[in-house]
């Protein structure tokens, strides 16, 4: 017999054949004494399965088997807090670490802005002259200076002699 | 407040309930009441007590895991048998990577054999007692392959249709067929054995 035949027999057992298929296997099985050998031997088999597995008792006592499982469980949940914190606790670590890194950051940027603009003192030369302001360097004179004299209607322009004009 | 509730008193809706609002003693009772019949299919799957243990074990953490996706559609002890035998699918194929064999490969190996076995026409169980029946049946199951082993146990005591079954091993609807049909042929065969021994 075909293993495709058997195996269309076994089916019909299981009840996994069309209407039309379990109509042609059973006809087969009526017609063909191998067929319903075959049928025959699987039925039993299925039938003395169908008594169900055997009986077994797990061999530790309630209370130590459950002792595990809630141990496990417990653990497991821990792991999974600990997890679940993670991107918060990198979150804190960043915090932690950005207030000291700003805080020296500003401290630099602080520093640099009056190593910049702190030696020049702008100071007013005089009122009666008109005069805004005008940029006097203690430390380096500029190499040329403009400024409007209102009152005189003029505008002078101070150049440094030590600048090289070439 | 759930001191005065009698546990044991409760049906199983009602533990599952209180398990998934993370009552712990609701949940050591469904263990207490069904950890026998996971221990027995870990069992039939496994062959081998420690491991049968280690997975009953496991299914038990893994069922209070999910017991949020448990939604009633079968009873609680077919829902918590199906994560077993899944463990147990997951170990038996570890351990066949581990043995560098490949579980599909099985009914090619044994393909020829299918179609040499004798057709046993007596029924080789009958007139035997309930438990008797099915101890002959275990020392049977004890002696397929793991791959027909774990076909008739999903067939047969999970009763799954082939088409779960192929999903679960990973394979297609005709090595089901296939592997249950050698396996029920192996059977017959083996317990029409142990009923000749028994006689002399």
């Amino acid at each position: 017999m075909e293993l495709e035949t058997q195996l269309s027999i076994q089916a019909l057992i299981d009840d996994e054949l069309s209407d039309a298929k379990k109509r042609e296997v059973e006809q087969l099985i009526a017609t063909d004494a191998d067929a319903k050998a075959l049928h025959t031997e699987l039925s039993n088999t299925v039938g003395a399965l169908r008594e169900g597995e055997m009986e077994r008792k797990l061999p530790e006592s309630r209370e130590f088997f459950w002792s595990k499982i809630a141990d496990e469980i417990e653990l497991s949940e821990r792991r999974e807090a600990r997890a679940q914190a993670k991107p918060v606790a990198a979150i804190a670590w960043w915090k932690k670490l950005l207030l000291p890194v700003g805080a020296a950051a500003a401290l630099v940027l602080a520093f640099t802005v009056f190593q910049t603009e702190g030696p020049q003192v702008v100071r007013p030369i005089g009122d009666n002259l008109g005069v805004e302001s005008v940029a006097d360097t203690e430390l380096e004179l500029p190499e040329s200076l403009i400024f409007d004299m209102y009152q005189e209607d003029a505008t002078v322009i101070w150049l440094n002699s030590e600048t090289d004009v070439n | 407040m759930s001191e005065s509730i009698d546990y044991t008193q409760l049906e199983d809706t009602e533990l599952v309930a209180r398990s998934k609002d993370q009552d712990m003693q609701a949940y050591e009772e469904l263990v207490a009441r069904h950890r026998d019949k996971i221990y027995a299919r870990a069992f039939s799957m496994m062959r081998n007590e420690e491991e049968a243990l280690d997975m009953s074990q496991e299914a038990w953490v893994k069922g209070w895991q999910r017991l949020n996706q448990f939604h009633g559609q079968a009873s609680f002890a077919t829902w918590m048998t199906r994560i077993t035998i899944n463990l147990c699918l997951d170990l038996i194929r570890k351990k066949k990577r581990q043995r560098a064999e490949s579980i599909e490969q099985l009914d090619d190996d044994l393909g020829g054999v299918e179609r040499q076995m004798d057709v046993v026409e007596t029924n080789p169980t009958e007139g035997l007692e309930r438990q008797e029946l099915r101890a002959k049946i275990d020392r049977a199951l004890e002696q397929l392959s793991e791959a027909h082993r774990t076909a008739i146990v999903m067939h047969e005591f999970q009763q799954l249709e082939y088409k779960e079954i192929a999903k679960r091993m990973n394979c297609s609807i005709g090595t089901v067929m296939s592997r249950l049909f050698y396996a029920r042929q192996r059977l017959a065969s083996l317990l029409a054995g142990l009923k000749k021994k028994d006689e002399f």
